[in-house]
């Protein structure tokens, strides 16, 4: 579970304002806002690469405000997965099971039961960089959840992905997010995402976090609107064509 | 318009063929002059020269060694602060590393014989000594091995770290273990050009060092004293062995 209070970044021109946040342990948030909002440098923050000027982040009962990265427990999947070229799949893997100092046995058999939930059994010999976009994907997931992180912070998982596999790799992390109820932030400027995912949206501008809704609530808000009257057209000249 | 695009390419190729000619003639002559029963007279003889050579050139092996090790323990650290972060004065201190390549070598020795020499403010023991010369070798390869670390550095996305940090590494961890590995060639690349710069120097140990002597010295020596008799020989040791570093080194790095 994680807490935000009144958080508040500066950095050059730009700020970035967080009144309040909370993600409860296992809920699957999506954050959504446009490009240059400030999605990425709010999971930075969280992730702590980046001092906020002001405020709190409150992870499981712990204030982690002023603790180092990787005290902190929340694992970051940057928007083109950084999975490391110069390791092999299973190397990338183990990397964070190894600096916890856990037995090889133990990090294989781990590795083994994760990466049968994910599908990546046949990839844990290559290197990335022969990976495609969608095994990347898994790839990195898998590097993230085997430490089970205290909080998950996606940046953007999807929006490298080809529209093909884009759809199948939304609903492939729905289920996976099922399977093994991982606290996630997950960030997006893609409405379909938002609201096939979230179990609670946050909607950012210019900077600032509006608010946190209900998936319902959030359709009623003006900020849904526009994408809505989109999708309403883009149905109705459908239906209008099948007449 | 194809046809004088070609014509175009093969004028450049003529010129490229013409910058080649001028690298591999002389070396090509050096070793046409120099038979190779020479090389064993250089390892074998008891010659004066030949011994007094032999010395100088394990000095200067061992001193742009020593040089090349102390450029990466400094350029390391300091390249990646210059890589990584932004703060005030940064182009001029990055203006400053280079500035070793645009003073005359004689100059160098001069400049850090007032310095750090025995009547300078820091008294550094570099006349006459093997530390002087490796100090003289740092000095002018100095720009060499930071520059070629930083663009290494440059060249890795910092959210390759950023994971590692995530994932519970301190940041020294996530440096040694993610961030150097993937710089590797530009270690050895570094390190590779700074060896050679520093294996031949002679300016600026001129002034500062001339004993312990370094093989540029005794070729240089050999030169005014016999003409090209000896000098041709121990040149192509010199060069025989520089060649041979740099086509290992340049193997190892494409693995
Ligand atoms: N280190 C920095 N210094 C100054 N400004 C920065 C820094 N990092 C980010 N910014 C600015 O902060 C703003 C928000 O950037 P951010 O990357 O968080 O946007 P984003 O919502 O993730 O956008 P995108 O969808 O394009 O990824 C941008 O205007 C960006 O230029
Ligand atoms: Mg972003």
């Amino acid at each position: 579970m994680i807490k935000i209070e009144n958080l508040h970044v500066i950095l050059g021109g730009f700020k970035l304002e967080i009144p309040r946040l909370e993600v409860r342990s296992g809920e699957y948030m999506v954050i959504m806002g446009p490009s240059g909002v400030g999605k990425t440098v709010l999971l930075h923050t969280i992730a702590g690469f980046i001092r906020p000027a002001k405020g709190r982040i409150v992870i499981d009962g712990r204030d982690v405000t002023r603790e180092p990265p990787e005290k902190r427990g929340a694992v970051l999947v940057p928007q083109n997965y950084a999975l490391w070229p110069h390791l092999s799949v299973y190397d990338n893997i183990a990397y964070g099971l190894r600096l916890r100092g856990i037995s090889e046995k133990e990090i294989m058999s781990r590795i083994e039961k994760i990466s049968e939930i994910l599908g990546i059994k046949h990839l844990l010999k290559r290197k990335p960089a022969t990976l495609s976009g969608g095994e990347k994907q898994r790839v990195a997931l898998a590097r993230a959840l085997i430490v089970n992180p205290r909080i998950l912070l996606l940046d953007e998982p999807l929006s490298s992905l080809d529209p093909g596999i884009r759809w199948r790799s939304m609903e492939f992390l729905k289920k996976l997010h099922k399977t093994l109820s991982f606290t996630t932030i997950h960030v997006t400027h893609d409405i379909i995402e938002t609201m096939y995912l979230g179990e609670k949206i946050g909607y950012m501008r210019e900077g600032v976090l509006i608010g946190v809704y209900e998936p319902g609530e959030f359709l009623n808000t003006e900020y849904a609107k526009p994408y809505i009257e989109i999708i309403s057209k883009i149905l109705g000249k459908k239906a209008y064509g099948h007449v | 318009m194809l046809a004088s695009i070609e014509k175009t390419l093969l004028v450049f190729a003529g010129v490229l063929t013409i910058a080649l000619f001028i690298i591999v003639a002389p070396i090509l002559s050096l070793y046409i002059i120099v038979p190779p029963q020479e090389y064993a007279v250089f390892f074998g003889s008891n010659a004066q020269i030949f011994v007094v050579a032999r010395k100088a050139l394990m000095t200067s092996i061992t001193a742009a060694t020593a040089a090349t090790l102390s450029l990466l323990a400094l350029g390391i650290p300091s390249a990646y602060v210059l890589a990584r972060a932004e703060f005030p004065g940064k182009r001029v201190i990055e203006a400053i590393i280079d500035i070793p390549l645009l003073i005359p070598h004689i100059v160098v020795g001069i400049i850090l014989l007032l310095t750090f020499g025995p009547r300078g403010p820091i008294n550094l023991h570099i006349m006459d000594t093997f530390n002087g010369v490796v100090l003289a070798m740092m000095y002018v390869s100095l720009p060499i091995m930071f520059d070629t670390l930083k663009i290494g550095f440059k060249t890795i996305d910092e959210e390759l770290e950023l994971v590692a940090r995530s994932l519970g590494a301190s940041k020294i961890k996530a440096f040694t273990t993610i961030t150097l590995p993937l710089i590797k060639r530009n270690i050895l690349a570094g390190s590779l050009l700074t060896w050679a710069r520093a294996m031949s120097e002679v300016g600026s140990i001129l002034i500062i060092a001339y004993y312990p002597k370094t093989i540029n010295i005794v070729i240089l020596e050999a030169f005014q004293t016999y003409g090209l008799k000896y000098a041709a020989i121990l040149s192509a040791v010199l060069i025989t062995i520089s060649l041979t570093v740099f086509i290992a080194l340049r193997m190892v790095y494409r693995e």
